[in-house]
């Protein structure tokens, strides 16, 4: 057990739980927005595998056959990934907030729609040769920390401030508390809706390109089954299913956990088959945990 | 000495380590009305919680007929044909009346619903009542009124024993317009003389002097008296329920100052087409055409031939009103449920369009689109149900105070707490709003401070002063004492050059607190009433179709 507790609680283990996390962590501050104003975001996964193909594909168009060193090709990816994210979401955002379409159904569709557009774009290989500016972005370090753990303690941050601390962020709780209690007070619910669930897509983007330069090439099967992950990671938070209530510091508590329990059962070298159903329970204790403390609140 | 059907002593109910209900007791004889007073979170819902089985007491014990009863919940209760009719009415709104009356103990026969017995049972419990419900309309159609006698009857079914022995009613009136409440208080009356016993809980001591036969005070969560009504007249009532004494009209302002100029003019509005097709002024108009949420508290006209139908409870829409609201003026908009008061006021906010006429602010005609626009343009709305259309419950006072009121307290897109902090302060303040802090959750306010909180939010929002303020029914569901302070801040507010719009049910209420009255009919503002022609004969006769 010692030689697992040196293992686990070494540095370099530590940043390895840090870039672990990392994606599901940058699609988690924007799935609790999400749900914060009362939706759910299933398309998450796919629309990660849809941006990083796009953006793959983006940084060869720009960059011809020599991408390798061509920085505009990155950041070509770059826009492109984030671009499609932001595309994405104000679907969802225009579907949800004009038509009063259930936040469930639309990404329910997204989620098939974008992984096929992933495989038709990719003609399901996958995308290799990226510039190495954009592999940096998953794979450099930056001050002895990986890039992606800057981003995604930047997006921790920047989350945490906007919810907390600015008026869309009041905004966000008031539409996911009383909707139309929001709406009578003069709040544009149909703009907050909207302007969350762009602002998720292109988090969404930005995980895609954090995985997608990790692993130097768009694969279009990535990320599948990430946004259960991610809502999990938002849930065990603390953050409230119908909306209104929660944060992301929670989601990174959340994220956390769920990445250090996937650690320390690799590291114990638990049945991977056994890892899921191990996670699984973690997660419904969380929940539980959390029902029986709100009702000896109440 | 009849003995009592229930009993309840040294009942003790702590909300996480607050006392709620402190040493209670209260007995309930048969053919007996027993009304329960006291303020807002004096624990008259704690003590009928606890007598209904939703809540289990810390200390103390029920007993009926010499037995001790333990109620772990509303099951339990029901064995012991103990029933409580909730504020908020809670059918199944897609079931019809006769499926929720039987609703949780369904006849079977083989495992399948017998719905012959289901109507049997139904028109039974119905007949009990004697009142013309169609127990083949899904819930979700009937009156509020109907809705709530759909209630009763499945109280009265008791799940197809028909023991019913007590029967709780926890405001039955605040959901009701007066014609129906004194229809209500009629059975009520006649299940007395069957001789159920009835505990009563009401705001309305007119009502409770009327009514019952027994009255018990509560404040603080204890019981402070409890005695025959005929001993207890309000004016006993009232100094044992606040603990002072308040004078009734003391909210009365000598309202001996000139009404200023005309802030508000209307003109012909109405709204979407009527469906029995007497006005149909706009074509193209269509009804629930609102963007954007629809408020929970209107109901939509989602039946088509029987919208507007005063008598079914549904909400009109407006066939022509035409009026002037003055600065410095507080205008009564009275009316029976379904007259389109309310929707006046949904129109001239912008929740639901206006199909023709016109709308002036300041000479300036308006036309909002949605609540925003009217907002900006200095108009203030206090919807009607608080809870559904008003305050976000599990958040904190201060953002609820501040939520219409953000724009001024916002650089670069950035709060400013402190300054936030120091208006939410002020107005809890200056409306003496009753609250352990400025965090705490609203739903803990007692509905008079949550009542407040929902005009802070105006009175935050008015910069630098609000031109009107609409506010539907911002006294129900409120205590004395703080509906006393209501009034007062709606006169400080009108002395302050403001037009208040106050519609209400309560026509003594109206009669107070308004200088003029508007009157309505089924869509159609029929008369104004204004110095001493403000009498309950003359409003009455204008309100009740002939």
């Amino acid at each position: 057990m010692s030689a697992f507790a040196a293992a686990f609680f070494s540095l370099g283990n530590l940043v390895n739980v840090a870039l672990s996390i990392a994606v599901i962590g940058i699609l988690g501050v924007g799935m609790t927005a999400v749900i914060l104003i009362g939706g759910i975001d299933l398309s998450a996964g796919s629309g990660v595998a849809l941006a990083g193909v796009v953006a793959a594909l983006a940084a060869h168009a720009v960059g011809g056959d020599a991408a390798g060193g061509s920085l505009a090709a990155a950041g070509a990816a770059v826009v492109a990934a984030l671009a499609v994210g932001a595309i994405g979401g104000g679907i969802t955002g225009l579907a949800v907030s004009r038509l009063r379409a259930p936040s469930f159904l639309v990404t329910l569709a997204l989620l098939s729609i974008e992984r096929g557009l992933a495989f038709l774009f990719s003609s399901g290989q996958a995308v290799s040769d990226l510039p190495a500016g954009f592999n940096w972005l998953g794979q450099g370090i930056l001050l002895g920390v990986p890039v992606p753990v800057w981003l995604t303690a930047a997006c921790f941050g920047g989350g945490w401030f906007v919810l907390s601390r600015t008026v869309w962020g009041r905004w966000i709780y008031a539409l996911g508390g009383n909707e139309s209690a929001a709406w009578l007070a003069g709040i544009d619910t149909r703009a907050v809706a909207l302007g969350t669930y762009v602002a998720n897509g292109v988090l969404v983007g930005l995980a895609a390109v954090v995985l997608t330069a990790r692993l130097g090439a768009a694969v279009p099967n990535a990320g599948v089954g990430y946004e259960l992950d991610v809502i999990a990671a938002v849930v065990v938070g603390g953050t409230s299913l119908t909306g209104g209530r929660g944060n992301v510091l929670g989601t990174l508590a959340g994220a956390v956990c769920i990445g250090i329990l996937d650690n320390a059962l690799n590291l114990a070298n638990v049945d991977p088959y056994l890892q899921r159903v191990v996670a699984g329970v973690v997660i419904l204790l969380a929940v539980l945990g959390e029902r029986i403390r709100s009702r000896a609140h109440a | 000495m009849p003995v009592p059907v229930l009993s309840a002593a040294g009942i003790t109910v702590r909300y996480s380590g607050v006392p709620a209900l402190q040493d209670a007791g209260i007995e309930l004889y048969p053919g007996t009305i027993h009304a329960l007073a006291g303020e807002n979170g004096a624990g008259k819902s704690t003590l009928m919680r606890v007598l209904a089985g939703a809540r289990e007491p810390d200390n103390g014990t029920i007993t009926a007929g010499g037995q001790v009863l333990r109620l772990r919940n509303p099951r339990d209760a029901h064995r012991a044909g103990i029933r409580m009719i909730q504020q908020e009415l809670s059918l199944v709104p897609g079931l019809t009346a006769a499926e929720n009356i039987v609703l949780g103990a369904e006849p079977r026969r083989w495992g399948v619903i017998d719905r012959r017995m289901v109507r049997l049972r139904a028109a039974q419990a119905i007949a009990s009542l004697g009142v013309p419900i169609d127990a083949e309309q899904p819930a979700g159609r009937l009156s509020l009124a109907h809705r709530q006698m759909t209630e009763i009857a499945k109280a009265l079914d008791a799940g197809g024993a028909g023991t019913l022995r007590v029967l709780i009613l926890d405001e039955p009136t605040a959901i009701l317009p007066a014609h129906e409440a004194d229809a209500l208080h009629e059975r009520l009356r006649a299940l007395r003389a069957n001789g159920l016993a009835i505990l009563y809980c009401s705001h309305r001591l007119d009502e409770i002097e009327r009514l019952a036969d027994q009255v018990t005070v509560l404040r603080d969560g204890a019981c402070v008296a409890t005695g025959p009504v005929r001993e207890m007249p309000a004016s006993v009532l009232i100094p044992l329920m606040v603990g002072r004494a308040i004078e009734r009209q003391s909210w009365r302002a000598a309202s001996g100052t000139r009404p200023g100029p005309v802030v508000l003019a209307v003109d012909h509005l109405s709204t979407a087409s009527r469906a029995r097709g007497a006005v149909a002024r706009a074509p193209g108009a269509t009804p629930g055409a609102t963007p954007g949420a629809t408020p929970r508290a209107t109901p939509r006209a989602t039946v088509g031939a029987r919208a507007g139908d005063p008598e079914m409870g549904f909400a009109a829409s407006v066939a022509d009103a035409s009026f002037v609201l003055r600065a410095g003026e507080i205008v009564g908009l009275i009316g029976l449920v379904g007259a389109g008061r309310s929707e006046v006021a949904l129109a001239l906010i912008g929740a639901v369009q206006r199909s023709g006429g016109s709308v002036t602010l300041r000479d300036v005609p308006i036309r909002p689109r949605w609540p925003r626009d009217a907002i900006r343009r200095g108009i203030g709305y206090v919807p009607e149900d608080r809870a559904a259309s008003a305050l976000i419950l599990h958040d904190p006072v201060r953002t609820n105070i501040t939520l219409a009121a953000l724009r001024s307290l916002v650089r670069w897109g950035v709060v400013e707490r402190v300054r936030e902090r120091l208006v939410t302060q002020r107005w809890t303040d200056a409306l003496r709003i009753k609250t352990r802090s400025i965090e705490t959750p609203v739903q803990h306010l007692s509905g008079g401070n949550q009542q407040k909180v929902v005009l802070a939010r105006w009175l935050a929002a008015a910069d630098p002063s609000l031109s009107v303020l609409i506010a539907d029914e911002p006294t129900r569901g409120v205590d004395v004492g703080a509906r006393s302070e209501i009034y007062g801040t709606l006169r400080d507010l009108a002395d302050k050059g403001t037009a208040v719009l106050v519609i209400t049910s309560d026509l003594a209420e109206a009669i107070a607190l308004c200088d003029r009255l508007l009157v309505m009919r089924e869509g159609w503002l029929v008369g104004e009433l204004a110095g001493d022609d403000r009498t309950p004969e003359r409003a009455a006769s204008l309100m009740v179709p002939s």
